[in-house]
């Protein structure tokens, strides 16, 4: 059953796209003989021929209208039709667009990566570009043959081909996690109170009360040190580059009635 | 369960990609962090999806998640159990203030996990001076974690795949730039494993025939075997420094109604036992500690790594504050820095906020006395102008204010430092020498971006 139903309805897709196809020829014939300024009869004769070729119970339906009507339904869903596709083209653009952005973007953060941790000064020509780049570094690298370059003692031909190997693999690397993820850490907070009578409840509360952008506050507990104090321990989840420890110990212990100090617990890597 | 057995902590460093976290995820998994009633509530659930063939990743993912709420406070996530001991990972954060806190933070790694993909390029991005391989390496033998471990990760990636070849040439490569660094490589053990599928993670791999098993040589003996998980269980334990003076830099100083003065920190070195004098630097204060107490429990001794409060008589909680140091004898503090990241140029007479042990202090930097090559720690010029991000020098720093700091020689935890300016960590050194009671220390620093 399904499966005949299923067929049935693929087989009236197939047929109505037909029709639309056909319909755009009868649209165009249609607004040509308006354009030749011609009596609404052989105009209405024209629409109903088409319709006839097409649909059937719209065809039926269309055929009790008015003319005018008829027409007007008619250029209102060729125009649909039209803007159907366009807005079709336009999001393949749109995508076209965006995955040539993302490699574009890609590309940059490469490029940005490797000057920067090039810690000596006189190597920030460090290659990223693809043809020229090659060259270049094989030059580089005689320059300033420090101990960094563990190749340097192979043949030209043979870099080139690694550092050209290497490059399309990070490239490759790189575009196979497209969604770059944000870098996130876990961070254990030890919050103390000043004394035993500090009341836990409010110092938690004035904790919780920080927000940032990027900061997710977890859970917490209360961990005894000695003597009746209890320290507070409290885990939060931070965007990189969004919270820094120093910024968020800086925050906490603004509120100094309750707070003591802060000290970092664990610190990971999410 | 398991207490009687040494703790360890371990850094796992290398460059992105290495498939730190898939390395460790598999070392947790496999060897019990993970409790066994989530663990089957998660194995349950990739069953009903289907994924019970992925169900590893599937559970690393989801704690991943889980972690990522930040719902669980749960460090035992990163915990697990070798024959010998229970060792904590540390899966070292890309994130900025992680150096600092590596540094001053209460956490030190007593071993590092060096992570270098085999795969195809990833291994030569790693190294490359982009990569972030050397710089870990680097900072790890600067802080003083002195044993390193490497494993070559992904080998099921190389081409073709489990190549002996591959793992060669990366040992090759690997071992030059530790020794550069100042690792002895006959020292350092490197392992083939695949992090994703499990060769040689916890049992050994068919699928490496070639591979003879690793072999260190130490002054503490030679040791040998298969897997990943024989070496980390082969580690020397970090050694608690029992019988050196007693150092206690203070964290926080409290008040406590019927009891007195309460002051808290951790134990460096030495023994802190109740009836001993103690005295406060840089206050000079001397004080006799009454009791002492640990997670609310007495104590008749504190070692260290120790955690504890003390009772004092006799000092006012206002004359004592975070930073102090409690010593049983009278020795006082020193200096070593590197610069990792700093925007403009150094000169002499910039004065950074310095982040040692527990304590803040402003430093000048009155003196730069050599600039260094940061990886052979070799002389490049004397009395430099100026230093950039990238330099090595020494450096001698006087602290505004008296500040108590030790040689890193002689107390590790109480000679190493972060220097923050702008927000940010600018520098990190260790300290060399200490001009005592004058404050002023002469240091290096290394200029590091």
């Amino acid at each position: 059953m399904p499966k005949s139903s299923t067929k049935m309805s693929g087989l009236q897709c197939l047929a109505a796209e037909n029709i639309w196809f056909d319909k755009q020829r009868y649209d165009e014939a249609e607004t040509r003989f308006y354009e030749g300024a011609n009596g609404p009869a052989t105009q209405q004769f024209q629409v109903k021929t088409a319709l006839q070729h097409v649909k059937g119970r719209p065809q039926k339906r269309q055929h009790r209208n008015s003319s005018s009507h008829a027409a007007g339904d008619q250029e209102l869903v060729s125009r649909m039709k039209s803007l159907e596709l366009e807005n079709n083209s336009l999001h393949k653009v749109v995508v076209e667009m965006r995955a040539a952005l993302q490699k574009l973007e890609s590309r940059v953060a490469v490029l940005e990566k490797n000057p920067a941790p090039a810690a000596v000064p006189c190597a920030k020509t460090v290659p990223v570009q693809a043809a020229p780049a090659k060259v270049e570094n094989g030059d580089d690298d005689d320059d300033d043959d420090d101990d960094i370059d563990l190749f340097g003692s192979d043949d030209e031909d043979e870099e080139a081909e690694r550092l050209k190997q290497e490059r399309l693999d990070a490239y490759a690397a790189k575009k196979a996690k497209k969604p770059t993820l944000i870098a996130k850490s876990s961070i254990l907070l030890d919050v103390k109170p000043w004394d035993d009578e500090t009341d836990m409840g409010k110092l938690e509360e004035c904790v919780r009360s920080v927000q940032m952008d990027g900061l997710l506050w977890g859970a917490s507990k209360l961990v005894p040190v000695g003597y009746g104090i209890k320290k507070l321990q409290i885990n939060c989840v931070v965007e990189d580059d969004k919270v820094g420890t120093d910024i968020l110990e800086e925050e906490i212990v603004k509120f100094e009635d309750f707070i003591q100090s802060v000290d970092v617990a664990a610190f990971n890597k999410i | 369960m398991g207490k009687e057995k040494t703790h360890v902590n371990v850094v796992i460093i290398g460059h992105v990609d290495s498939g730190k976290s898939t390395t460790t995820g598999h070392l947790v998994y496999k060897c019990g962090g993970i409790d066994q009633r989530r663990l089957e509530k998660f194995e349950k659930a990739a069953a009903q999806m289907g994924k019970s063939s992925f169900k590893f990743a599937w559970v690393l993912d989801k704690l991943k998640a889980e972690r990522e709420r930040g719902i669980t406070i749960d460090i035992s996530l990163l915990k697990f159990n070798t024959q010998k001991y229970t060792m904590t990972i540390i899966d070292a954060p890309g994130h900025r203030d992680f150096i600092k806190n590596m540094i001053t933070g209460t956490s030190q790694a007593d071993v590092a996990l060096l992570v270098v993909s085999a795969a195809k390029g990833e291994y030569e991005a790693g190294v490359s001076r982009s990569g972030q391989t050397r710089e870990h390496a680097l900072l790890a033998y600067t802080l003083g974690v002195k044993q390193i471990i490497v494993c070559v990760n992904k080998m099921d990636l190389s081409e073709p795949p489990y190549s002996q070849k591959r793992f060669d040439e990366v040992v090759r490569g690997v071992s030059g730039f530790l020794k550069k660094i100042g690792y002895d490589p006959t020292t350092v053990p490197f392992v083939p494993i695949s992090g994703w599928t499990g060769e040689n993670m916890i049992t050994a791999t068919q699928k490496m025939p070639w591979f003879q098993g690793w072999k260190v040589r130490r002054r503490e003996g030679n040791s040998s075997g298969r897997t990943l998980l024989e070496v980390l269980d082969s580690i020397h334990p970090p050694v608690r420094t029992i019988n050196k003076p007693l150092r206690l830099p203070l964290q926080d100083v409290y008040k406590i109604g019927g009891v007195g003065t309460v002051p808290v920190g951790k134990i460096e070195s030495g023994v802190l036992k109740p009836g001993m004098t103690l005295m406060f630097s840089p206050a000079k204060l001397t004080a006799e500690v009454k009791s002492i107490e640990m997670h609310h429990q007495g104590l008749q001794a504190a070692l260290p790594g120790h955690n504890v409060g003390f009772n004092i008589k006799n000092v006012a909680v206002k004359n004592l504050r975070r930073g102090d140091v409690a010593g049983n004898a009278q020795q006082d503090p020193p200096s070593d820095v590197i610069i990792l990241n700093h925007p403009g140029k150094v000169k002499a007479g910039y004065s950074p906020v310095l982040d040692c042990h527990t304590a803040h202090v402003t430093c000048r930097f009155a003196e730069l006395k050599e600039k260094l090559d940061r990886r052979t720690g070799k002389k490049l010029e004397d009395q430099p102008q100026i230093l950039m991000s990238g330099d090595a020098a020494t450096v001698k720093l006087v602290p505004i204010k008296p500040m108590c700091v030790e040689s890193f020689f002689t107390y590790p935890p109480l000679g190493r430092f972060a220097a923050r300016d702008l927000k940010q960590t600018v520098a990190v050194g260790v300290i060399k020498s200490v001009d005592k009671d004058h404050g002023s220390k002469p240091t290096k620093a290394q200029v590091f971006k």
